[in-house]
C-alpha cells in the first residue's frame, strides 16, 4: 500500500450533524427588498433607529457588487432565492420561558451535546442558542446578571438596552464595510449581545451555539461584545447545519471592542455542513469579525478551528489602536472533498508598542481548496510594533492546494515583523515512523495531523479543544485503502 | 494619461520605417500588435494588484522623447567608471539605448557564438532573431512590456550554440546621456544559451550625471538543456531616472540559472523577474538587494513557476530603505497539479533606517499538488541597537556603526556573487549607494 | 523454530542492487551482530525487515516466527513484534512522547486481544518501566523526538522498545552519535531488555557497543551479502585490521 493510498483513504468523512428538526416555522417569502427589511425590524419589533440604519445599510449594499478577489470559486448567489427569516416561534412571539418551547428545538439541542436546561448544561459555560433567525434560550442570564454581565440575545438587547446597542453597534465594523457586511446589517435576524462592566471578570465561559435548519434560509446573525476597562471574558461559538443538497448562506458579522485593560477571548469551532463528496450542497459561509483594542493595554485573540462549510471567507482582524495593546489570531482551517477555505487576518497596528501574533495552520485533503490571506499593518505611529507570523500547509493528496498571500505593509522604522511560512506534504518519515511503533494508517495520519494543530489547538478552553480535536478526528477518519 | 500615450503612438506612426526590423514583416506585426494593446491596456494604475504599490504617474507626466541615432560622442574614457574590467570582459555598450560600436569590446569570442546588436541583426538577418520576438504575455499590467515590444530601438543579441563557453563575463552596458529633452530607451535583450553552453551575462544600467531619462528594458533568457546561466543584473541610473525592467527567463531540463540583482539608482524603479523551470531538474537561484535613499521608490516582482517535476528554486531579496524611500517586495511560486518534488524558498528581509522609510512585502505560495517542500519568510526591522552600542562601545562612532551593520546586512546578497573580480566591482558600487543613502 | 529466516535477499532501491542473496537465520533469545563499512547494506536490511516503501525485494523470502513477513503492512509487523529502532528517528512536533507511546501500546493491546489501558492506568505503567532510563518527568510530554540531541533519540527509541516489548527488536547504529557515557547508558538499556525470548540485531559500524552488549554471532555484511561469521573475537579483528581484508 502507498502512502498516497493511505492519506487518501484517511480522510473521508463523515458530517454527524446533518439531520433535520422537523418543527412549525414562521419563514417569510424568499426575496429581499426594502419591505423585507421592514417586515424583520417590524417582527422584531426593534427601535426606530434600528430600521433606519438597516434601510441605509441596504441602500449602500444595492450599490456594491460582490467581492471575487479571493481564491474561493462558486456559482452565483442568488440574492432573491433566500429566505431572509426564519423562526421557530409563532408570529411577534420575541420571548418564551424554556417549559413552552417546543420539546423537537431542546431535543435537537440535546442531540447536538448543547442541553439548554441549566440543570443539564455544562458547568461554567453560558449559552445562547440561535436557532435559523432568532435566540431560542440564554442560559445562566441570572447568574451573570448579578455581576452585572449583560448576555442576552441581540434582539433582546435592542429592546432593553437599545442606547448601548445604537453607541457601539456598526462602530468597529460600519455597516457599508464590504458587500456581505452590508447584507448582514440590512437583514440581520438575532444574534449575540455582551456586555462586560468595568473591572468583572466573567465567571463561565459565554458561548452562542448557531444551528441553521430550515430550508432556503440564509442565516444572518450579529454579535457585538463589549468588555470594558479592566474585564476579561472568553467567549465561544460553535455552529451546525442539516445535510441537504442546495447550498444555504451564512453571512455574520461579529464586533469586539476591548477598553483599557480589558481582554477578549473569542474561541470558534465551525463545523456548519461542509457539502458531499462531490461538492454538492453546503454552507456559504461569508463572515465579517473585527476586534478594536481601543483601549491601552487591552487585549483580543481569535482562535478559529474550521472544519465545516463549502466556503469559507473570514478575516477575523484586530484594529490595535490603544497603546500596548496585542492581537492574537490562532486558526486550523481544514478542507477536504471540494471544500475551499480562504481565510486568514489582519492586523492593523496603529498605536505605539502593540503587538500581534498569527498561527495558521492549514490542512488540505482531496480536492480541498486552503489559502491563508493575511495583512499585517504597522501605520507610522505604531512606535515599536512587533509582529510575528508562523503559517504553515499541510497537503494530503495531489488534487488539493495550498495559497498562501501574506501582505506586510511597514511605515515605522522601529516596528519588527516576522513572517515564516512552509507548505509541505504529510511527511512519509512520520507515518512510517508511527506504523512502525503499530499505528494503523488513518491513526497515524490523525495524529501527525493533531499536532501539526496542537499549537492552536491548546489555545482553546479545555472541553472546546477535546471537541475540536474529535472533529479533526471524524474529518479525517474513514477508510483506509 | 492619454496625452503621453498618444506621444508614444504618434512616434510610432511617424518613425515606423526607421524602427528596427521594419523590412520583416513578423517584426513589423509583431510591433504593430503591442501598440494596439498597449493603447488598449495604457500605463498600469494602482487599481491592478501587481500595482498596488506603485504610481507610475511621475513616470507618464514626464514627456520622454524617444531616443534617435547621432546623439553620442562618447569617449571610452568616459565609461571607464562604468565597466566591471577592460580587458577581462566582453562589453557590448549601448549609449541612450542604442548600439556604440567603438565602445564595445568583443575580442576572442569563441568560434559560434552570436554576440550582436539586436537593431543591426534584424535588419541584416531577420530570421536569427524572430523567433525570439514574437511572444508577448497576456494581461491589462503588461503596458511597459507591450510598450517595448512596440518600440524597441536596440539591444543585445546573445547566442551560444550547444557545448560553448563564453569563459569571460559579457557586460552589456546601458547608458544614458543627459539632454536637453529627457529620453526614453527601450532595450529589448535576447539570451539564448544553447544545451550545456555556459555564460555569464551582466546587464547594467547607468547614467552619466544627473541625467533625466526613462530606460523601459526587457531581456529574454532561454536557457537550453543542461545549460548554465549566471545572470548579474545592476541599476544604478541617476536618482532623477525611472527605470522599468522585466526579465523572462524559460529553463529546459537540468538547466541552471543564477541571477543576482543590486538596485541602488533611479528616482522610481520597477524591476520583475518571471522564471519558468519547464524542464526536470532545472534550478534557480534569484537573489537581489536593493538600497533606497531619499525619495527613491524601488518595486521589485519576482515569479517562479514550477512548470515541470523535481525543479528547485531559492530566493532572496534584502532591502534598505532610508529617507522618505519607499520598497516593494513581491513574490510569488507557483506550483500547478501534478508536478511532483518542487523545492523551493523564499526569503525577504528588509531593513528600514528612518521614520519616514517604509516597505510594503508580499511573499506567496500558490501550491497545487502535495509532493512539495516549500517554505518562505519575510523580515521587517531597524539596525539592531545592541549591535550598534557593541560596536561604538569599540570606538566606532554611530555612522560607521551604522554602514558597518548594512554591509553585514547586503554582505549575504554580495556573496552570492562569482567570480570575485565582480564581486569586488559590484561590492564598490554598493559602497557608494550605501554613503548617498 | 527460528524466530527470523532470511533466505537469499535480494533488494534494490531505484533499480541499483543493495543486497544480493543475504541469508541470516536468529533464534529466540539470540543476539546477533551485523557489521560492516559504509553502503554494504545494513539500513536497508533494518528497513526491508521493516516493511519501509521505496525498497524492491526482487528475490529470496523473509520468515519472521514462521510467516512470511514481507506481506505485512509495517504496522501489523510491529504489532506482531518486530521493533525498528530508528537510525535517525524522525520528529514529530506537536504529538507528546506519551500520546504516541499510548496509541502504539494500546493498538499492540488491540492485536493480541487484551484491554487497552486509559491515560491515568498507563502513566503509572510508564513510570514503572522508564524509572531506569532515567528520564525526567516532562521528557514524556515533549514532541517526539523535537528538539532531541542524539543521545535522547536514542534514549527515546529505547523508551519505545520497553514500552512495547518486542519478540525481535532490530538497533540500527544505536550507538551513533553516542559518548562513551550515553554510550554506556543505552547498552544498560539494552542488556535490561536481554532475556530468553527476545532476539535482537544489533547494526554497527564499531566494536565498541558489542563489548558492551556481547552478542551471541557476529556477521560481516559487504556488498550486499555476509561474507563471515564469527563470535565475539571477529569484532575484535575487526577493529585492528578494519574491513579492508576481506574484500
Amino acid at each position: 500500500m502507498n502512502d498516497s493510498t493511505v492519506v487518501a483513504s484517511a480522510i473521508s468523512r463523515s458530517y454527524k450533524h446533518g439531520f433535520v428538526t422537523s418543527i412549525l416555522s414562521d419563514t417569510i417569502p424568499e426575496g429581499i427588498d426594502e419591505g423585507v427589511i421592514r417586515l424583520i425590524s417590524s417582527k422584531k419589533r426593534e427601535p426606530e433607529f434600528m430600521l433606519a440604519w438597516r434601510l441605509a445599510a441596504y441602500r449602500h449594499w444595492l450599490g456594491m457588487i460582490e467581492p471575487h478577489w479571493s481564491s474561493v470559486r462558486y456559482p452565483p448567489i442568488d440574492y432573491q432565492g433566500i429566505s431572509y427569516y426564519s423562526s421557530p416561534f409563532a408570529d411577534n412571539q420575541d420571548s418564551i420561558a424554556l417549559e413552552d418551547v417546543d420539546p423537537a428545538l431542546l431535543a435537537t439541542y440535546e442531540k447536538l451535546g448543547i442541553p439548554l436546561d441549566e440543570r443539564l448544561s455544562l458547568a461554567g459555560v453560558a449559552v445562547d442558542a440561535v436557532f435559523d433567525s432568532v435566540s431560542v434560550a440564554t442560559t445562566h442570564q441570572k447568574k451573570l446578571a448579578q455581576l452585572g454581565i449583560l448576555f442576552c440575545s441581540m434582539s433582546e438587547a435592542l429592546r432593553e438596552h437599545g442606547a448601548l446597542v445604537q453607541r457601539h453597534l456598526g462602530s468597529v465594523v460600519p455597516s457599508g464595510d464590504n458587500f456581505f457586511a452590508a447584507l448582514n446589517a440590512a437583514v440581520f435576524s438575532d444574534g449575540t449581545f455582551c456586555y462586560i462592566p468595568p473591572g468583572v471578570r466573567c465567571p463561565m465561559e459565554l458561548s452562542t451555539y448557531f444551528r441553521i435548519n430550515a430550508a432556503r434560509t440564509g442565516q444572518f446573525e450579529r454579535t457585538l461584545i463589549i468588555a470594558d476597562q479592566n474585564s476579561y471574558v472568553s467567549y465561544l461559538e460553535g455552529c451546525t447545519a442539516p445535510q441537504r443538497d442546495r447550498h444555504q448562506l451564512h453571512a455574520a458579522v461579529v464586533e469586539l471592542i476591548a477598553m483599557e485593560g480589558a481582554e477578549i477571548k473569542y474561541s470558534t469551532v465551525q463545523n456548519w455542513y461542509p457539502g458531499d463528496a462531490e461538492g454538492r450542497g453546503g454552507i456559504y459561509n461569508f463572515v465579517t469579525k473585527r476586534g478594536e483594542c481601543r483601549g491601552d493595554r487591552s487585549r483580543i485573540s481569535w482562535t478559529q478551528v474550521e472544519t465545516g462549510s463549502a466556503i469559507t471567507w473570514k478575516y477575523p482582524s484586530v484594529i490595535l489602536r490603544g497603546e500596548g495593546a496585542s492581537g492574537r489570531f490562532h486558526s486550523v482551517a481544514l478542507t477536504n472533498h471540494h471544500q475551499q477555505a480562504d481565510t486568514g487576518t489582519k492586523m492593523i497596528h496603529i498605536g505605539r508598542h502593540t503587538s500581534s501574533t498569527i498561527l495558521s495552520k492549514g490542512i488540505s485533503a482531496g480536492q480541498g481548496h486552503n489559502a491563508y490571506r493575511g495583512l499585517v499593518k504597522v501605520l507610522a505611529g505604531a512606535q515599536g510594533a512587533r509582529n510575528h507570523t508562523q503559517c504553515d500547509s499541510l497537503l494530503l493528496g495531489a488534487h488539493c492546494s495550498a495559497h498562501t498571500y501574506p501582505c506586510i505593509e511597514v511605515k515605522n522604522h522601529s516596528a519588527k515583523v516576522e513572517h515564516e511560512a512552509t507548505t509541505s506534504r504529510i511527511s512519509e518519515e512520520q507515518l512510517f515512523y508511527c506504523q512502525q511503533r503499530g499505528l494503523a494508517s488513518e491513526a497515524a495520519v490523525s495524529l501527525i495531523v493533531n499536532g501539526f494543530c496542537q499549537d492552536v489547538l491548546r489555545e482553546l478552553p479545555m472541553e472546546f479543544s477535546v471537541e475540536a480535536r474529535k472533529l479533526l478526528e471524524v474529518n479525517l477518519e474513514g477508510s483506509v485503502g | 494619461m492619454n496625452t503621453a500615450m498618444n506621444a508614444y503612438q504618434d512616434h510610432f506612426v511617424e518613425h515606423a520605417m526607421q524602427l528596427p526590423g521594419f523590412d520583416s514583416v513578423s517584426v513589423r506585426v509583431s510591433r504593430q500588435e503591442a501598440m494596439q494593446r498597449f493603447m488598449q491596456s495604457g500605463f498600469p494604475t494602482q487599481r491592478l494588484e501587481n500595482w498596488k504599490h506603485t504610481s507610475v504617474t511621475a513616470l507618464w507626466k514626464r514627456a520622454y522623447k524617444p531616443s534617435e541615432p547621432g546623439c553620442m560622442g562618447l569617449d571610452p574614457d568616459d565609461i571607464t567608471p562604468y565597466l566591471a574590467d577592460r580587458r577581462g570582459v566582453y562589453r557590448l555598450v549601448f549609449v541612450n539605448g542604442l548600439f556604440s560600436r567603438p565602445l564595445s569590446d568583443l575580442h576572442d569570442l569563441p568560434v559560434g557564438v552570436r554576440v550582436a546588436s539586436m537593431a543591426q541583426l534584424v535588419n541584416d538577418s531577420p530570421c536569427e532573431v524572430e523567433p525570439y520576438l514574437g511572444n508577448h504575455t497576456p494581461g491589462n499590467d503588461q503596458g511597459f512590456s507591450d510598450l517595448n515590444h512596440a518600440l524597441w530601438g536596440d539591444g543585445a543579441f546573445v547566442h551560444l550554440p550547444s557545448g560553448t563557453r563564453l569563459e569571460k563575463p559579457l557586460h552589456l552596458l546601458y547608458l544614458s546621456t543627459i539632454s536637453r529633452e529627457p529620453m526614453v530607451a527601450m532595450p529589448r535583450n535576447v539570451v539564448v544559451a544553447g544545451t550545456d553552453a555556459h555564460a555569464q551575462i551582466v546587464e547594467s544600467y547607468a547614467s552619466l550625471g544627473q541625467a533625466r531619462h526613462f530606460t523601459n528594458a526587457h531581456t529574454t533568457l532561454v536557457l537550453g538543456e543542461k545549460a548554465r546561466v549566471r545572470h548579474l543584473l545592476l541599476l544604478q541610473e541617476s536618482l532623477v531616472a525611472h527605470h522599468v525592467g522585466t526579465m523572462r527567463a524559460t529553463q529546459m531540463g537540468d538547466s541552471c540559472l543564477d541571477s543576482q540583482l543590486f538596485s541602488m539608482g533611479g528616482e522610481l524603479t520597477r524591476q520583475e523577474l518571471h522564471v519558468t523551470l519547464a524542464g526536470e531538474r532545472a534550478e534557480c537561484s534569484l537573489d537581489g538587494l536593493f538600497i533606497a535613499g531619499g525619495g527613491q521608490h524601488m518595486d521589485f516582482h519576482t515569479s517562479m513557476h514550477h512548470t515541470s517535476p523535481d525543479t528547485w528554486s531559492r530566493q532572496l531579496y534584502k532591502g534598505v530603505l532610508d529617507g522618505n524611500a519607499r520598497g516593494v517586495f513581491n513574490g510569488v511560486v507557483r506550483v500547478p497539479p501534478g508536478i511532483h518534488h518542487t523545492r523551493s524558498n523564499q526569503t525577504s528581509a528588509n531593513l528600514l533606517l528612518s521614520d519616514t522609510a517604509e516597505i510594503d512585502t508580499k511573499p506567496q505560495l500558490e501550491i497545487n499538488t502535495d509532493a512539495v517542500q516549500c517554505s518562505h519568510g519575510a523580515t521587517v526591522g531597524s539596525l539592531d541597537p545592541e549591535a550598534l552600542f557593541y560596536l561604538q562601545s569599540r570606538g566606532l562612532n554611530v555612522t560607521s556603526a551604522r554602514l558597518l551593520l548594512i554591509k553585514g546586512f547586503a554582505e549575504e546578497v554580495l556573496q552570492r556573487v562569482k567570480p570575485t573580480l565582480l564581486q569586488a566591482w559590484v561590492g564598490q558600487s554598493l559602497n557608494l549607494g550605501v554613503k548617498q543613502s | 523454530m527460528n524466530i527470523l529466516e532470511v533466505r537469499n535477499l535480494h533488494v534494490s532501491v531505484m533499480n541499483k542492487p543493495i543486497l544480493r542473496g543475504l541469508e541470516l537465520h536468529l533464534k529466540p533469545g539470540e543476539v546477533h551482530a551485523i557489521m560492516g563499512p559504509n553502503g554494504s547494506g545494513k539500513s536497508t536490511l533494518a528497513n526491508v525487515l521493516a516493511g519501509r516503501g521505496d525498497y524492491q525485494v526482487t528475490a529470496g523470502e523473509i520468515l519472521y516466527q514462521g510467516q512470511e513477513l514481507l506481506s505485512m503492512a509495517p504496522e501489523d509487523r510491529a504489532r506482531a513484534g518486530l521493533f525498528l529502532a530508528f537510525q535517525n528517528p524522525v520528529e514529530i512536533p506537536g504529538v507528546s512522547n506519551v500520546r504516541l507511546l499510548k496509541e502504539a501500546f494500546n493498538a499492540h493491546q488491540r492485536y493480541r486481544r487484551l484491554p487497552e489501558m486509559d491515560a491515568m492506568a498507563f502513566r503509572a505503567y510508564l513510570n514503572e518501566r522508564t524509572k531506569s532510563l532515567e528520564l525526567s518527568e516532562d521528557w514524556l510530554l515533549r514532541p517526539v523526538n523535537a528538539g532531541f540531541s542524539g543521545g535522547e533519540k536514542k534514549r527515546n527509541e529505547l523508551l519505545q522498545m520497553m514500552v512495547l516489548e518486542p519478540h525481535l527488536a532490530i538497533l540500527d547504529e544505536i550507538d551513533s552519535g553516542l559518548d562513551i557515557d550515553a554510550l554506556a547508558k543505552v547498552a544498560a538499556g539494552i542488556n535490561a531488555l536481554r532475556d530468553t525470548k527476545r532476539s535482537m540485531l544489533l547494526i554497527t559500524h564499531y566494536p565498541r557497543l558489542l563489548e558492551q552488549v556481547p552478542p551471541d554471532k557476529v556477521h560481516v555484511l559487504i556488498g550486499g551479502q555476509i561474507v563471515l561469521c564469527g563470535g565475539l573475537d571477529l569484532a575484535g579483528q575487526l577493529e585492528e585490521r578494519g574491513y579492508g581484508w576481506l574484500f
